[in-house]
């Protein structure tokens, strides 16, 4: 990261993530430096300035920044993300931070925040209201403790004597997903854990020493965060994605009839036109014994089963839940996409009188009107969906790499718990206090690494010395 | 309730070989145990039939239950740890379940009937650690599966595993 924006210690994404308003868009859907009055790149020397035929980008004079440039469809100006290319509200608040700080010494639980606080001697700051600056937090939308001016930092500059307060920064929605993993993987958040973690592993660039985030992050790091076409998906908020919902909900659907994701001609049972194979051992069992069997099984064993036995041909409904459940662990809406296909059947049969109608429309009409109405869904359709909205919508995919990244950050917490335990001799696996600060004995065995880099994300390369 | 509880009984597998064991070793099967709870044990003949397993098995599921008559009853809820699902066994089962592929179908098939579910789960287990990681072919070899797709049903299971490989 350069010197002059933080990242979030979550996603490793800048917090001054910039957009470029298309012409037709107020002038508050842009934001950022857009301008080049500061931005060490300017909008005047790029490339889709000096080729605008092809881009479409035009440079319009303004008042105070010299210039402001208005992005064509094809534009790479790398002073923000292209707002053809991405909506404003798909980057809400993704510029917006919230600081995780220390309570001061003597100051009790003030209520106000999250629950897990209590425990713990760090609270979380409200979202700003403007984007961090150069070394300014930014103002908080809410004060708490007094707290106001402080440092934010990726990693420990300061000692813990100086007395200039740090603050973590994170993305507010990056942290509601290490809430929801922190919940899920250690049964509550453990904000205590995650500065036990930042202290002996944070790193400045990737948030937690030779974390694997993905390369292109490397490359849009420079002393301003380098927009560069193609990665607008870095900065499209994760938790809050307009269009997930109704870009599966016309997948909820409960086609075909019965338990089965694929449509078969079902010949009745016992019926000895279907074909059994003599060898497979599977043919003996019964539907839910292979389910059982299936169900410790991730989707690709299950597809190279089915090349080896006809046993498994057709494949339930439900086994697609609890892959979903499994390898899409970052679709969380079930119950909002359950109701929001509820109300569009509402809606679609709201005027129609189910009396003047033949029985079994009749039941779906009064079905419509008791929620419920899409039974034994086909999670199949659900699944293959999810994967061609992360594929295709910018917050999805945003929200599938964070997820791995916070999965990793909470593994952590939980191993450092474990060993600290081990190395103290107290069992501080459920305590929450106790100084999250690294002792001397950590910092000589070098399990403290909390530095601006770290060996993975490196910029020169690292070379082996000459033994003198 | 009498005050004389039986305390061993007689199994009789489906060849009619008997088998006698402990009364505790045998309500592992909850068949049995429900048989036991509404019959009563005054009615109860300590002969017990089991027409759909035969000696061989009935021996080997004996022999698990025998090693497990301690275990404490698991907990019914089954949402509970779902995600969580590991294919993890323990070293005492894994050695118990190597056995030919045939019989390892019967012990899943018994402990179904008999209603042992701990026995039927690690049981599948064991089939599924055998299917983890392997190519169709390898699958085949492993359950001495005979290839018999037409070329035509095989581009269709193909074409219906993409969501398996599109992620």
């Amino acid at each position: 990261m350069g010197y002059s924006e933080n990242c979030c210690q979550l996603c490793a994404v800048s917090i001054n993530v910039a957009r470029l308003r298309t012409k037709n868009e107020p002038q508050s859907a842009g934001w950022g430096y857009s301008s080049g009055e500061y931005y060490s790149g300017d909008a005047m020397g790029a490339r889709c300035t000096t080729f605008a035929e092809r881009s479409g980008c035009e440079n319009i004079p303004h008042e105070t920044a010299e210039w402001i440039h208005l992005p064509g469809r094809w534009c790479v100006f790398e002073g923000g993300y292209n707002g053809w290319k991405i909506g404003a509200e798909e980057m809400k608040g993704m510029n917006l931070p919230r600081y995780i700080m220390r309570r001061p010494k003597d100051a009790d639980f003030d209520g106000e925040g999250a629950d897990y606080e209590e425990e713990s001697d760090y609270f979380l700051t409200s979202q700003t209201t403007c984007p961090p600056d150069d070394f300014e937090p930014g103002e908080l939308e809410h004060v708490r403790y007094g707290i106001d001016n402080f440092f934010p930092q990726n990693y420990a500059v300061l000692s813990s004597d100086d007395d200039m307060d740090v603050g973590v920064p994170v993305h507010d929605s990056c942290w509601k997903i290490f809430e929801r993993i922190c919940k899920m993987r250690l049964g509550k958040v453990d904000l205590q854990g995650f500065m036990l973690l930042w202290f002996r592993q944070a790193c400045g660039n990737c948030g937690f020493q030779n974390m694997k985030q993905e390369p292109v992050i490397r490359e849009c790091r420079e002393q301003f965060w380098c927009h560069l076409p193609g990665t607008e998906y870095l900065g499209a908020n994760p938790h809050d994605i307009p269009g997930l919902l109704l870009g599966v909900s016309d997948q909820y659907r409960s086609y075909p009839n019965g338990d089965n994701v694929f449509q078969a001609h079902q010949p009745g049972i016992g019926d000895p036109s279907v074909y059994e194979s003599q060898t497979d051992p599977f043919s003996k069992l019964p539907a839910e014994l292979k389910n059982i069997v299936l169900s410790y099984l991730s989707s690709q064993d299950i597809a190279r089963l089915r090349l080896a036995s006809r046993s498994f041909r057709q494949l339930p409904k439900q086994l697609f839940l609890r892959l979903l459940q499994d390898e899409l662990p970052w679709f969380w809406e079930f119950d909002e996409l359950k109701q929001l296909d509820d109300d569009w059947w509402k809606e679609w049969f709201k005027n129609d009188d189910p009396e003047k109608q033949h029985e079994e429309h009749a039941n779906r009409i009064r079905k419509s009107r008791e929620g419920n109405f899409t039974e034994d869904v086909n999670w199949l359709m659900v699944y293959k969906q999810l994967c061609v909205l992360k594929k295709g919508v910018l917050g999805v995919r945003n929200r599938a790499r964070i997820w791995y990244m916070v999965e990793e950050v909470v593994r952590r917490i939980a191993e450092l718990r474990e060993r600290l335990s081990d190395d103290s001799g107290y069992d501080l696996r459920g305590r929450e206090t106790f100084p999250v600060e690294p002792t001397e004995d950590e910092v000589e065995a070098g399990l403290v690494k909390n530095d601006l880099y770290c060996p993975r994300c490196q910029v020169f390369q690292i070379q082996r010395e000459n033994p003198t | 309730m009498s005050e004389t509880k039986i305390q061993k009984l007689t199994l009789v597998a489906n060849d009619g070989n008997k088998i006698e064991v402990d009364r505790q070793v045998a309500e592992k099967s909850v068949l049995i145990k429900n048989m036991l709870d509404d019959l009563g044990d005054e009615q109860m003949s300590t002969e017990v039939p089991i027409p759909n397993v035969n000696d061989t098995v009935l021996k080997k599921v004996i022999e698990w239950c025998e090693h497990h008559k301690n275990d404490p009853a698991a907990p019914q809820d089954d949402d509970s740890d779902s995600r969580k699902k590991t294919t993890d066994i323990d070293e005492w089962d894994q050695k118990f379940m190597q056995v030919d592929q045939e019989m390892l179908f019967e012990i899943i098939l018994a402990s179904n009937y008999l209603d042992i579910k701990p026995l039927l789960d690690v049981g599948c287990k064991t089939v599924a650690n055998m299917i983890k990681g392997k190519s169709p072919e390898e699958i085949r070899k492993t359950f001495n599966i005979t290839n018999d797709f037409t070329p035509e049903e095989e581009e269709q299971i193909r074409r219906e595993n993409e969501w398996a490989e599109d992620r």
